[in-house]
């Protein structure tokens, strides 16, 4: 493995957690609160975390840790003292360490737990001799944040990256070969973030507009020129009348009345992007904005 | 104990092994490049044993010359120019990342699935 220092790093978050990993780690599997990355040789990270009610104790997560581990992969999970590196890079967290040994590959991660914020992650880095990792694991996890801080919320996962007020919460998602989609809600307001790719594909043979009516569910009316301060976007919106019983009738709809979508082309990047905001409540145009605004392909 | 259970030999390589090997094309298969740049496959196509057998006892006449085709779209169309018998898996999804400026797991996940789908119709086949 090469040296932290000499190889490029890049952000990873998702769901609240983030921290830096080397440019050649990849995403393998993804799930609500959990994330597996590989490089070419195979598994080399693995993160869970979620909220903790209750008491939390370290040798309880240890031992369902140890009976997973036996059931999965046959292997004894065994409590070791952390480097003092590694002790130093999360300093702010309560910490156990433990490592495990199978015939091909071991594992060697910690248990972490913030008082404070009441939520606890395991990270493990899989290796074959844990000299190999000691300075990239270091770096990792000294960059490690979990869900703590009531502040909008950052995710950034393969190439998009977004900040989404904290009260949204991810709901579903789908990544596919030219298609990643992101959807959030909170208190009957939903906003969706789209990724299509390649756009020179996409556009080939229609234009942005007749590409949106095809991929989303529109909001009906005739698409006007958003005012971005980027690339040229295209936005639909849905508002219904403000007659007051209509305002009296709308919380009581099923379905959305709120309506706004927004797409843009980044040809740079070979991206197509788009946002929607659906809700009974109408969505608030600066945080729309600056979902906008901050919505990305890196 | 199953007794009647076929124990087949299995042969697992890795996914760095597998992105080493290099995709062929089957030279049966006739490729015609459609107006659109799209190319248009052509490929032979026989008759499982059984139900030739089952056809042939039932007096069906067998077509022995019955062709299929597949078109590709216009990234299949790119995927299949790369296949030139010299570029490894990895090559094809360097190169097809690169020409779209896919990122790079998006392009291994796109081009591994079209290779399996022609591997699968006999299309292609690993070296």
């Amino acid at each position: 493995m090469k040296k932290p220092d000499s190889i490029g790093w890049k952000d990873v978050a998702w769901n609240g957690i983030r921290f830096q990993a080397p440019l050649d780690w990849e995403i393998g599997r993804i799930g609500i609160r959990y994330l597996m990355l590989e490089n070419d040789t195979g598994p080399v990270l693995e993160i869970k975390w979620g909220p903790v009610r209750g008491h939390f104790s370290h040798r309880t997560q240890l031992r369902r840790l140890a009976r997973l581990q036996k059931k999965r992969l046959g292997t004894s999970v065994t409590a070791t003292p952390l480097p003092p590196a590694w002790k130093e890079a999360l300093s702010a967290y309560q910490i156990f360490g433990f490592s495990w040994a199978g015939e091909t590959i071991a594992g060697s991660g910690v248990i972490s737990y913030c008082p404070s914020c009441r939520n606890a992650s395991l990270i493990q880095f899989y290796h074959k001799d844990f000299r190999t990792v000691g300075k990239t694991a270091q770096r990792l996890l000294a960059s490690f944040r979990d869900p703590c801080r009531n502040e909008p919320v950052l995710w950034c996962i393969f190439d998009i990256r977004a900040v989404i007020p904290e009260k949204f919460r991810l709901v579903s998602y789908r990544f596919e070969p030219g298609k990643f989609e992101l959807i959030f809600s909170a208190k009957g307001q939903k906003i969706t973030l789209y990724r299509w790719g390649p756009a020179s594909v996409f556009l080939s043979r229609r234009d942005l507009i007749r590409f949106a009516e095809t991929m989303v569910r529109l909001p009906p009316g005739e698409p006007q020129d958003a005012i971005p301060t980027g690339p040229k976007a295209i936005e639909w919106e849905e508002s219904p009348s403000p007659a007051s019983l209509r305002r009296w009738w709308n919380p009581m709809k099923a379905k959305s009345v709120f309506h706004r979508f927004r797409i843009w082309h980044l040809e740079e990047k070979n991206r197509i992007l788009g946002i929607q905001a659906e809700g009974k409540k109408p969505f608030d145009p600066c945080i729309f904005e600056k979902i906008c605004a901050e919505y990305e392909s890196v | 104990m199953n007794l009647f259970k076929i124990h087949r030999k299995e042969t697992r390589i890795s996914r760095t092994e597998a992105l080493q090997c290099t995709p062929v094309k089957n030279m049966h298969v006739a490729e015609e490049r459609l107006e659109t740049g799209e190319i248009l496959l052509s490929y032979p196509v026989t008759s499982r044993p059984w139900i030739a057998g089952l056809a042939k006892r039932l007096g069906i006449p067998q077509d022995s010359s019955r062709l299929k085709k597949l078109q590709l779209d216009i990234l299949g169309t790119t995927v299949w120019d790369m296949m030139d018998g010299r570029r490894t898996a990895s090559q094809i999804i360097q190169a097809f990342a690169e020409k779209y400026r896919l990122y790079p797991k998006e392009s291994e996940v796109s081009v591994t699935r079209f290779l399996r789908e022609l591997g699968k119709r006999g299309l292609i086949g690993l070296r």
